[in-house]
């Protein structure tokens, strides 16, 4: 059962350039890449009605970017706290928001400014294990990945290869050249099995997206994007604690996707996989179901198949690795660009693209099914 | 013990839900929890049994032996309290009683990490109130 299904269209998307350190605080990239979701949408801040965020340590708040856009009324908004997961977390609330009859029009937005709000790391030395960045966190699981299925370093490296050959094709992506899997053993290590270009590009940015129903979107300026379907910060077997499991979403919440979406991982055109690191992208190939469990390393190996042209294109901006980090909502932004086929006529562009997948990780998970 | 200890790193901030613990680790004593209600064995920190929901707990010493179940190595210092520390092997023991506690294995190499290998307690003495719970490589001839 999914009362949604179809009912809500992502009209408008909007986004700052993605830099290491764009010198305005956090909450002038949030108003700036709204305010270009609703131009994008052919509409004026007066016809937004609804408003959802998530933050960490960022100063943005629904009142203020209301404030900063003269929005007259809101009739609905949340500030959700938290990170990456969240990302597709609040586009599938807003949805459900519309179709509830909460409000009409909604604006999900997350701005980052690393500079301005501090960086991923804990600037008090965290814990006495050692532990003070997430990075760790998700070393501890690609580690007992490579022990529990033979996943390699390779496997690893085949990732920031090919997500950096499709980051070679946007032009606003930070990381640009084209990387060798000699450069990639040869770069740093950060924490092991991670060398540094298994970690995302920290970035400045802002991203949003414009939600409103179906019936509206199709009278509105751009193709509408349906949400197909969603689940928000949802948790299984698989991922009850942190210390227990390699997965980073659980079978059960990946289930629930398409189980609400009525179409599976066949059916996707391409997929955008939260890709806070190398290892994410692979695990989410095996949870989501387009590979068996510990299948995802032979899965890109040699990279033809997450490759644009290939089975399942996957991050096709460059993604977070290599295009800029702004917690999924920079991914839900190509994912839509691609559904409208605005790359028409480029490489870039995934054929035919008309379905797609989004994630957000880690656990909880959250993830959005898109339709053209 | 050396009231000026030469520990650099943080230091753990306890809680109503493990203090009970940290005072375990100024008599080197690794202490869990034993359900009251069902015998189910957990670490500290969660204040419900999650088998049959008792709240009412005895805590033991544990052994202070287990196996690595998973690990990383940090090389980058993430902050500047790290800085000349690394690399470090931030380690998820598994306790031979079965929980599993996040800490640090000193005294081995990164290259010497490995799943499954065993490993003891190696107090670190950060505090005369307070003992961080570290771990090494067992000991030849131990056990």
């Amino acid at each position: 059962m999914n009362p949604i299904k179809d009912q809500v269209a992502i009209a408008g998307v909007g986004q700052t350039p993605f830099t290491r350190n764009s010198g305005v605080s956090a909450l002038s990239l949030a108003v700036m890449s709204a305010r270009d979701a609703i131009a994008d949408a052919g509409l004026t801040p007066k016809d937004v009605d609804g408003l959802i965020l998530f933050y960490s340590n960022e100063p943005i708040s629904a009142e203020r970017i209301a404030a900063n856009l003269g929005i007259p009324e809101l009739r609905w908004s949340l500030n959700v706290a938290g990170g990456g997961n969240n990302g597709g977390g609040i586009v599938i609330t807003a949805a459900a928001a519309i179709a509830a009859g909460l409000c009409n029009t909604v604006v999900c937005l997350h701005a980052i400014n690393r500079r301005s709000t501090g960086r991923v790391v804990r600037s008090d030395g965290g814990s006495w294990t050692g532990q003070t960045a997430a990075v760790q966190g998700f070393a501890l699981r690609a580690q007992r990945h490579m022990y529990e299925y033979g996943t390699r370093q390779e496997h690893l490296g085949q990732i920031a290869i090919s997500v950096r050959k499709h980051a070679s094709m946007n032009p606003l992506a930070m990381m640009r050249d084209p990387i060798t899997m000699e450069e990639y053993h040869n770069s740093r290590w950060i924490t092991s099995p991670f060398h540094l270009f298994d970690c995302c590009v920290e970035s400045d940015g802002g991203a949003a997206c414009l939600l409103t129903s179906a019936e509206r979107a199709r009278d509105l300026r751009q193709a509408p994007v349906h949400i197909v379907a969603g689940v928000a910060n949802a948790r299984g077997p698989e991922t009850t604690d942190s210390l227990r499991h390699s997965a980073i979403a659980s079978s059960t919440s990946t289930q629930l996707l398409w189980d609400r979406a009525g179409v599976g991982p066949r059916d996707m055109d391409f997929a955008q996989f939260y890709d806070c690191f190398t290892f994410t992208l692979l695990a989410q190939l095996e949870d989501y179901g387009f590979c068996a469990r510990g299948e995802g390393g032979p899965f890109v190996e040699g990279g033809h198949r997450i490759e644009l042209g290939g089975e399942l294109p996957v991050n096709t901006s460059g993604g977070q690795l290599s295009e800029g980090y702004v917690r999924t909502m920079g991914l839900i932004n190509e994912a839509v660009r691609q559904l409208r086929h605005e790359y028409a006529g480029t490489p870039r562009q995934v054929a035919n693209a008309n379905f797609g997948l989004v994630t957000s990780a880690p656990s909880p998970t959250s993830a959005l099914v898109l339709r053209r | 013990m050396n009231p000026e200890s030469a520990y650099y790193g943080p230091l753990p901030h306890p809680t109503l839900d493990d203090q009970e613990f940290w005072e375990g680790t100024k008599h080197h004593e690794l202490r869990l929890l034993r359900c009251k209600g069902c015998g189910a064995v957990r670490a500290f920190g969660d204040p419900m049994c999650a088998e049959c929901h008792a709240m009412e707990t005895e805590s033991f010493a544990a052994s202070g032996r287990g196996t690595v179940w998973t690990w990383t190595s940090t090389y980058h210092p993430f902050s500047e309290r790290w800085r000349g520390r690394v690399p470090y092997n931030l380690t998820v023991v598994l306790l031979d009683e079965g929980p599993r506690l996040l800490t640090m294995v000193v005294d081995c190499s990164p290259e010497q990490m490995r799943v499954g290998m065993p490993v003891e307690l190696a107090w670190e003495d950060a505090t005369p109130d307070l003992s961080l719970p570290k771990f090494r490589p067992l000991r030849q001839g131990a056990g």
